[in-house]
């Protein structure tokens, strides 16, 4: 096959314009999902565990009361939601972001007219609509399996708070990427990830956790983030804008050491 | 005009210096092969060039403008040595996300045809060779029709036909009146596609101008034969300004005046064959520079 068409191009623009930003939101989005659909251990990791965990953990619970009258099979949907949560926040921006920025892509992302913030937003908004699938996926199973069912309105109230508050999760794993190489950032991702989840609470009640991790919980971004799903499950919602503040607080040094960390490769060059 | 304007620039990098005093202007239109051994600071320059990072000191133009601004990069394409495209994109996709970026892009499909990827447009990044991931990085760079293409290393890792494919793009971009940048490692390749050729080494320019007259600045040709002479002999000749012989009697000469060398041989019926007169190669241009102490100034 020779190439014979002589080349007809169009003349190019000046170099004054730049693109729609929302078509090229979309395709950074688009891509993003496509990535995390197509990869199937970060399926198993953010939809299927936490749906393991609960058929293993929650299910044979799901219709005790807690004290206060709560469903204990709720509760348990919000420590496995949370978990979900961070699970996605440290795979899709601790591994992909630390092998995205050593591998090139981000460098030829950087080179292109794409506006840096682009990218950035575009990684969290498809994380928000993953998380948003894997909880919905997630509370379906606790339905039909287990017979555990939020009222829409409280559910639908739940997965909004769950999705604002996994903003810091999520900048700790762009934090994760942009510090670490690649494959320290492997391990260190699924460090965080389980120390963090036993720490808050998540996969054992806080109450029945060793004293030095119940002394640690309040300072782990999770912790707080559960609080607020388990204050609205049961209830109780008077210390709700406290834990908003720690995790705005999170979302504040974690983003902010992340930049640092993007600053710091533009000064190497990479 | 124009294109690509760097003047007075110094980077480095704590302790390392990348650029020294770099000045360098690439004119709109052509191709300019920016050659040099490793660690020259080829891959800086094109980092100051797209943005990537800003000098130590001196100034940075692309387009008349400074490229760490996103409306300048909008006339841009680069094809850098590493793009590591991720792998569950497929071909399509992968430059349509990058068509979305710009704002005159050219048809998918056509930017496809161009790298000729049209037949693997569903496959998966992750599932091409090495020939198909550099002609998708090709694709990506094309996909803008930016006015001033960067490209590093392209055809590292491309087979023949491959490369082929690939030049021909390249005089068709050229042609379209489009600047490129190309770095290689390919000497033969900058020999026969570039206007003009920068030669850097330790971070400022060593040599500039076009394939022709880098090697008329080295002068010397090659002249091979096989004889009876001897080294002292050899070098004896009128006009020999090198030579090596092995113990078979394969001389090899280095002179400016091949012509004067033969007679001399004819003249005094010295018995030789196999011999072979060739010009200075771009190759031997570039040796010669690169290893010549730098000159001070």
């Amino acid at each position: 096959m020779t190439q014979t068409t002589t080349l007809t191009l169009p003349a190019p623009i000046a170099a004054t314009r730049q693109a729609a930003p929302l078509p090229a939101l979309g395709q950074l989005v688009l891509s993003e999902l496509r990535k995390m659909v197509r990869n199937p251990m970060f399926f198993v990791g953010t939809v299927g565990f936490p749906i393991l965990w609960f058929a293993l953990f929650g299910l044979p619970n799901v219709h005790e009361q807690m004290p206060d009258g709560t469903n204990v099979g709720r509760y348990i949907l919000v420590s496995f939601g949370t978990y979900s949560l961070l699970t996605l926040a440290m795979y899709s921006f601790g591994l992909a972001v630390a092998a995205e920025r050593t591998g090139g892509w981000l460098r030829l992302l950087r080179a292109s007219p794409m506006p840096a913030p682009l990218y950035f937003l575009g990684k969290v908004v498809a994380a928000l609509c993953f998380s948003a699938l894997s909880l919905s996926l997630l509370y379906t199973f606790a339905h039909f399996a287990g017979g555990v069912t939020l009222p829409l309105g409280l559910a639908l109230s739940i997965l909004g708070k769950l999705l604002l508050g996994s903003v810091p999760l999520i900048a700790l794993g762009f934090m994760i990427g942009f510090l670490i190489n690649p494959t320290a950032a492997n391990v260190i991702a699924n460090v965080v990830s389980v120390l963090m989840s036993f720490a808050s609470g998540l996969f054992v009640p806080l109450s029945q956790l060793p004293d030095v991790m119940q002394k640690l919980a309040p300072y782990l971004p999770t912790y707080h983030l559960a609080q607020i799903g388990w204050g609205s499950v049961t209830g109780n919602t008077s210390g709700e804008l406290t834990h908003w503040l720690y995790l705005a607080g999170y979302a504040v040094v974690f983003g902010g050491l992340a930049l640092w960390g993007l600053k710091r490769d533009e000064a190497r060059g990479l | 005009m124009n294109a690509i304007e760097l003047s007075g620039v110094d980077k480095t990098f704590g302790k390392v210096e990348a650029l020294r005093g770099l000045t360098l202007d690439v004119r709109a239109g052509e191709l300019t092969a920016l050659l040099g051994p490793n660690g020259a600071g080829k891959t800086t320059a094109i980092s100051l060039m797209l943005g990537l990072a800003k000098p130590t000191r001196g100034t940075v133009r692309v387009l008349g403008e400074d490229p760490k601004h996103d409306t300048v990069r909008a006339g841009i394409g680069s094809m850098p040595q590493e793009s590591a495209i991720p792998q569950a994109l497929t071909v399509r996709e992968a430059v349509t996300l990058f068509s979305r970026l710009y704002p005159a892009p050219l048809e998918v499909n056509k930017a496809l045809e161009l790298a000729q990827l049209a037949d693997v447009a569903g496959r998966r990044a992750g599932a091409l060779s090495g020939g198909q991931a550099r002609r998708l990085a090709f694709a990506l760079a094309v996909v803008g029709n930016p006015q001033v293409l960067f490209l590093d290393e392209p055809t590292t890792g491309m087979d023949a036909s491959s490369r082929q494919a690939f030049w021909a793009a390249v005089d068709g971009l050229k042609a379209a009146g489009r600047t490129i940048l190309l770095t290689t490692h390919y000497l033969e390749e900058a020999e026969r596609t570039a206007d003009r050729v920068v030669v850097m080494n330790a971070g400022s320019v060593l040599a500039d101008g076009t394939p022709e007259s880098l090697r008329g600045s080295v002068l010397t040709s090659r002249v091979r034969f096989t004889s009876d002479l001897v080294l002292a002999e050899l070098e004896a000749l009128p006009g020999v300004e090198g030579a090596t012989v092995d113990s078979r009697g394969h001389a090899d000469l280095r002179t400016r005046q091949p012509e004067e060398v033969l007679r001399a041989l004819y003249a005094r019926n010295i018995p030789f064959n196999e011999l072979e007169v060739s010009r200075a190669s771009l190759e031997d241009a570039f040796l010669t520079l690169t290893a010549e102490p730098r000159k001070a100034g």
